[in-house]
């Protein structure tokens, strides 16, 4: 009976496992889509740009892969599935979109709104829920022909690359589905990462500088596409876009960036540079995060946010050092309070002239609420711009071990 | 129902039988029902059922102590007659084989439109069916040593599942506490509480070795579908916040779609799909078991394998009368509602009357 039953068994499990193969088709029968593209087009159309991949075997004399060139497509369509019809009638090879990475949208668009495009997508179970949705300072086609990767071999690592960098939460809009989670919600306040082009005469006319000069001083700070660069391939990634519950109301630069990160607890281990005007000159600082950002929140009439975030570093590239503890201690307060002051710059921003939620701060706010008809009324989202939030960020500064200052007040 | 042998099944035997009754309209459909009513709080829905069962299960083994050894089946029989037990051992296998056709339809359903488009509704039924009747003919044991190797695998993937998922899960997504409020929750709890699969359990009793068996195996069963089933449940919304979590119908399926390591291992759906179809397999093969054990007992006759080609075609026609995938939900919600409380009110009415009419006294004189 045991060995009828371990017979049954096997034969069972082999039948689950044996699936047919009447409908199979090949890898190389299908034309992947890597990228979409989605522009407004005229007559209340969309203009969508399509970017492929497609599988190939090695050249035969290198021995490795062969580089593939990019190809785009662009069609106008009322739909993206209308558009992807339209591929299917010029292309001989099957349209896939599972392997679709990006989804980019023109600012122009996302500023009227993306809500129904990512619910579209993520009806459609093609596309995996990790798809990466940005949002394009200038049209996402052309966004798309600037793509050249010089240390990928393929388009889609390119982009897997390029774009997990800021992803590196599991948790994040800029993922398709916490996206349209963050819709169907209703609290808005999604951030998707901003790319644009680069143009080179920006070389000759730059003005602005990337570094956190005084706690006052924000005039600093680039967007994707303001960044002067000299480069063949002119994709920038840089900077967020922000939505409220239907469309996109403003841009993040890459200062206001870091501090996204540091709210999220996503910051990179990386070097900020800081000018110090005590000592007149930039200092650069080896800045990581440990602990989570931590926010309490009362929620009155006016609601009350406290945020503290706490970070490690270390200074380095500093010749003149210190002279004393009380100058070092001086110097982390100074570090301390340029930061603090810019968050608490960018919370307001988000207050005043945002005017969402970006944050998702009313996360920590509904703990404080039993039911959700309790919550709906608190009505978080109007009740943000007016709140009071005090935030800290504290910048612990370490020696491990080398000597910064001498206790005598003599130099170093 | 045939096959039967003096071999008598012990404690974990039974609560595998339980699990198979329980377990796939858990991880296939019913967290997304109950999601849709109280939202972020529908563990906590689980919770209490599990302690609600508890209590009712108690009562059943007290009043059910004298007929462990009839069968639920034989109850009826020796309760209100050969002709009203028999009408009523026919209401029982209505309400069974109506549930158990739902959930085969749900599956092939969900198996055409995640996994196999293209392929036909008699293809997939064929798949299903044609496993579970060769399992119904092979006997209850063969059934019981399915699923020690189903249920063990299914729990071991869905807490893989879990773990793999554990970046994912946000304790916010449980705020607010309550969800759609304390009312809502007591409101779903009537609505789709109560395991009513205890009830059909009770069918196979005579195979067990005892009451204490029963009373022990029954108490483990609730436990352990409890456990599984709130804390998946409470993973589906630490996971997927609410309200974006009541536009989903399978909770499992949109779990494993979140899971992504790398560019190569983005796919859990596959192993999914083999849960489903493991867990209904063993959940449809211990649904005909038990209604052609209620028929045996009706009809006289000792084996009931001869019915077993009619109940599988009777789970097939069944499933196929909904018009579309909608219409199913709507259908299995509806059959859930009134079936829980229609078996276990079924129940209790005959235990009360043969508890009454003293029968016991007269089995064991003859």
């Amino acid at each position: 009976m045991k060995t009828k039953l371990k017979l049954f068994s096997i034969i069972l499990a082999a039948v689950l496992l044996l699936g047919g193969c009447g409908y199979y088709v090949e890898v190389n029968e299908k034309s992947y889509v890597i990228a979409i593209g989605m522009d407004k087009g005229k007559n209340d159309l969309l203009r969508v740009s399509f970017m492929f991949s497609e599988p190939s075997a090695g050249d035969g004399e290198t021995g490795g892969e062969k580089k593939k060139e990019k190809d785009i497509v662009t069609l106008e369509a009322p739909t993206v599935y209308s558009a992807i019809r339209l591929l299917d009638t010029f292309r001989s090879k099957r349209i896939d979109v599972s392997h679709t990475k990006l989804i980019v949208f023109s600012r122009e668009l996302a500023e009227e709104g993306i809500k129904n495009y990512v619910t579209d997508f993520v009806n459609n179970r093609s596309f995996r829920p990790s798809v990466y949705l940005s949002v394009s300072q200038g049209e996402a086609e052309k966004f798309f022909k600037s793509i050249e990767p010089k240390q990928d071999l393929y388009i889609e690592k390119y982009i897997d690359r390029l774009f997990g960098k800021v992803t590196n939460n599991d948790v994040n809009e800029a993922y398709l589905y916490y996206s349209y989670f963050n819709y169907v919600d209703g609290r808005g306040g999604n951030l998707l990462p901003l790319v644009g082009v680069s143009d080179k005469d920006k070389m000759e006319e730059a003005e602005k500088d990337y570094e956190y000069v005084r706690p006052d001083d924000f005039s600093s700070d680039y967007t994707a596409d303001e960044i002067p660069i000299d480069k063949k391939d002119a994709a920038i990634l840089c900077g967020y876009a922000v939505f409220d519950e239907k469309k996109m109301v403003g841009t993040l630069g890459l200062m206001d960036s870091d501090l996204v990160r540091m709210m999220t607890k996503n910051l990179p281990n990386g070097e900020f540079s800081v000018y110090y005007p005590e000592k007149e000159q930039y200092v650069s600082i080896n800045m990581h995060q440990v602990d989570k950002t931590a926010v309490s929140i009362k929620t009155g009439d006016i609601p009350e946010i406290d945020i503290e975030i706490r970070l490690m570093g270390e200074y380095s590239g500093f010749d003149k050092g210190f002279k004393s503890k009380a100058e070092y201690e001086r110097f982390s307060g100074y570090i301390s309070s340029v930061f603090t002051e810019k968050l608490n710059r960018l919370l307001k921003r988000s207050q005043t002239e945002l005017c969402t939620d970006m944050f998702n701060l009313g996360d920590s706010a509904k703990k404080r609420f039993l039911t959700n008809s309790q919550w709906d009324a608190y009505n978080w989202s109007a009740r943000y711009p007016t709140a009071k939030i005090n935030a800290r960020v504290i910048v612990d500064m370490n020696d491990l071990g080398e000597l910064r200052y001498t206790p005598a007040g003599n130099e170093r | 129902m045939n096959k039967r042998s003096d071999h008598r099944i012990g404690v974990p035997s039974a609560v595998l039988v339980f699990l198979n009754l329980s377990l796939a309209k858990f991880l296939l459909i019913v967290p997304s029902f109950i999601v849709q009513e109280v939202g972020n709080s529908a563990w906590i829905v689980i919770l209490l059922n599990g302690a609600l069962s508890i209590g009712v299960f108690a009562l059943i083994a007290v009043l059910y102590k004298p007929y462990v050894a009839l069968g639920l089946g034989g109850m009826n029989m020796c309760s209100v007659g050969k002709f009203l037990g028999g009408a009523v051992n026919l209401v029982l296998v209505g309400i069974i084989i109506t549930r158990g056709a739902l959930l085969f339809r749900i599956l092939v359903d969900a198996l055409r439109t995640l996994e196999a488009s293209d392929s036909s509704q008699e293809f997939m039924a064929l798949f299903i069916l044609v496993p579970v009747l060769v399992c119904v003919m092979k006997g209850f044991n063969v059934n019981v040593g399915i699923s020690a190797i189903i249920i063990p695998f299914t729990i071991i993937s869905v807490a893989i599942i879990s773990a793999i998922l554990m970046p994912h899960f946000r304790y916010d997504n449980l705020m607010p506490v309550l969800g759609e409020g304390p009312d809502k929750i007591l409101f779903t709890l009537v609505k789709f509480g109560g395991f009513s699969e205890l009830a059909f359990a009770l069918t196979f009793s005579r195979y067990l070795s005892g009451y204490k068996t029963m009373r022990r195996s029954g108490f483990i069963g609730i436990g352990a579908i409890t456990l599984i089933t709130a804390v998946f449940t409470l993973m589906y919304c630490a996971a997927i916040p609410y309200p974006a979590s009541k536009g989903f119908v399978f909770p499992l399926y949109q779990l494993s779609r979140l899971f992504m390591a790398g560019s190569f291992m983005q796919h859990l759906e596959p192993l999914v799909v083999f849960i489903w179809a493991g867990i209904v397999l063993c959940a449809l093969a211990t649904v005909v078991l038990a209604a052609g054990e209620l028929l045996a007992t009706s009809a006289g006759v000792k084996d009931g394998s001869g019915f077993a080609p009619l109940l599988v075609m009777s789970i097939f026609l069944g499933g196929m009368i909904p018009r579309s995938e909608l219409s199913t939900y709507d259908a299995y919600r509806m059959v859930l509602k009134f079936s829980n409380y229609a078996y276990i009110v079924i129940i209790f009415i005959v235990v009360l009357i043969a508890r009454g009419r003293k029968i016991e006294n007269k089995i064991e004189t003859v």
